[in-house]
């Protein structure tokens, strides 16, 4: 059967979405049908809002509605430390965690050959400008630890430590709540390497 | 139907849904495929770090013979890529520049024994300490020469004369060297290291080239053959020196 053409075209647009198929993009679809008038105009607006109201941080490059993000202006926090990340969303997970208390600086992708995405592509040039301006003491690297992550530390290690700052890369090792067993090699030599005095 | 197993090289991965990733792998038994990792992404996926490329595995495939997409059953790391290729920053970038000529060079579902042991015996060099651009040399000039893209080095590609010591001159239009009666050069001259250099490549296994240097004339050179047979640029390639230019200015 074929849905009129409002319902089709909703359909095809939702799909285009992460993680949406055609069901659950029919499923969406039908959602909205039995809502109210109010409901779907208030999601409509957020929607169409969200790329004028939201830019990245002029400074760090989060995603904010500000000029500068409230984290790059909290007076709390220190600007001695830059916690450097891949994407807006680690800063979600970082913050969750809590017990960091500097500042950030998002780069929007790693260092990806294959996709062609070389240093040039991501927004190195402005976090080199914030180590410039003297107040920085240490850089921590958290990027992933894949090989596209690895190749993007060791390049901003390489960049960065002529400056004068100090360089770190959070460690790896087994994840809280697994079993040891369960722990890949390469997860269990690292977990090793990174072994702390208790 | 019990799985295919076959030793392999991940070649590169591409996202499927929330959860799953295409694997593109080279296989020694089957030549380049594609395989469905379900479960290989999110916060308890199976696979760990044996999908990034060029980590060296050991793969059961279900699927029949020649399907388009296999599904990827078990995955033992045999050698993992995370480890040794984040050794620096060249070897890291260099790696990928590998997985994609690899890739280019590897026609889907084509065993090709002699391109795999290739691969594995230059990754094996790496591991062990090679240079990972000298490398990168050999494994061009081999993938080259065994798809017969390469100039024979020795004879005159015009007369057929065999050539002596000394350097090399490349005549584009003849696709080869000519002697020096043949006429002129019309692309690159290799000098007579370049050529000793490549005649060690051609007679000897990579690990015989642990400590050797490569002239840098050869790079060009075979980047020329690499875009005329693939017409087109390795982009891997072009993010490999762009970075590596940017991080030592
Ligand atoms: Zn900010
Ligand atoms: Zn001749």
């Amino acid at each position: 059967m074929e849905y009129p053409p409002p319902i089709a075209r909703l359909i095809d647009e939702l799909r285009r979405l992460p993680g949406i198929g055609p069901k659950s993009g029919q499923r969406i679809a039908f959602h909205l049908l039995r809502g109210t008038k109010e409901e779907s105009h208030r999601l409509a607006a957020l929607i169409a809002a969200l790329l004028d109201e939201v830019r990245t941080c002029g400074r760090c490059n989060a995603f904010t509605d500000r000029e500068i993000c409230r984290i790059c202006e909290d007076p709390v926090r220190t600007d001695r430390i830059i916690c450097v990340i891949e994407e807006p969303h680690s800063l979600v997970t970082i913050e969750k965690a809590g017990g960091f208390h500097g500042r950030y600086h998002v780069l929007h992708g790693t260092i990806a050959p294959l996709q062609g995405v070389g240093p040039e592509q991501l927004r190195i040039q402005g976090l080199l400008d914030r180590v410039r301006e003297g107040i920085v003491e240490e850089a921590i690297l958290a990027m992933s630890p894949t090989v596209e992550g690895e190749a993007t530390a060791i390049y901003l290690a390489k960049i960065l430590k002529p400056l004068g700052v100090r360089v770190t890369r959070i460690a790896t090792g087994i994840p809280v709540g697994s079993e040891i067993e369960w722990a890949d090699e390469v997860t269990m030599a690292r977990a090793l390497e990174g072994r702390r005095e208790y | 139907m019990p799985p295919i197993s076959s030793d392999a090289l991940v070649l590169r991965t591409n996202k499927l849904g929330e959860t799953s990733k295409v694997v593109v792998l080279l296989t020694r038994e089957r030549g380049k495929v594609r395989a469905v990792a379900k479960g290989a992404r999110g916060s308890r996926h199976r696979y760990h770090s044996a999908l990034e490329p060029l980590s060296e595995v050991r793969v059961g495939l279900y699927g029949r013979h020649g399907a388009d997409l296999y599904r990827l059953g078990q995955c033992e790391l045999i050698r993992s890529a995370y480890v040794y290729g984040g050794r620096d920053l060249e070897t890291a970038l260099t790696f990928s520049y590998y997985a994609e000529l690899l890739d280019a060079f590897s026609p889907e579902g084509e065993a090709d024994e002699k391109a795999y042991r290739l691969a594995v015996a230059v990754l094996q060099s790496v591991e062990q300490g090679a240079s990972s651009m000298v490398m990168a040399r050999y494994l061009e000039a081999w993938l080259l020469r065994l798809h017969g893209l390469y100039p024979p080095l020795d004879r005159c590609v015009s007369c057929g004369s065999k050539m002596g010591e000394g350097g090399r001159e490349y005549q584009r239009s003849a696709r080869g060297f000519v002697c020096g009666r043949c006429g002129v050069a019309s692309g690159l001259s290799l000098s007579a290291e370049s050529r000793r250099f490549l005649d060690q490549v051609f007679r000897e296994p990579p690990s015989a080239l642990r400590s050797a240097s490569v002239p840098a004339e050869i790079e060009p050179f075979h980047q020329e053959l690499i875009a005329r047979h693939l017409e087109r640029d390795l982009r891997s390639y072009r993010v490999l020196r762009d970075a590596l230019r940017t991080a030592t200015s």
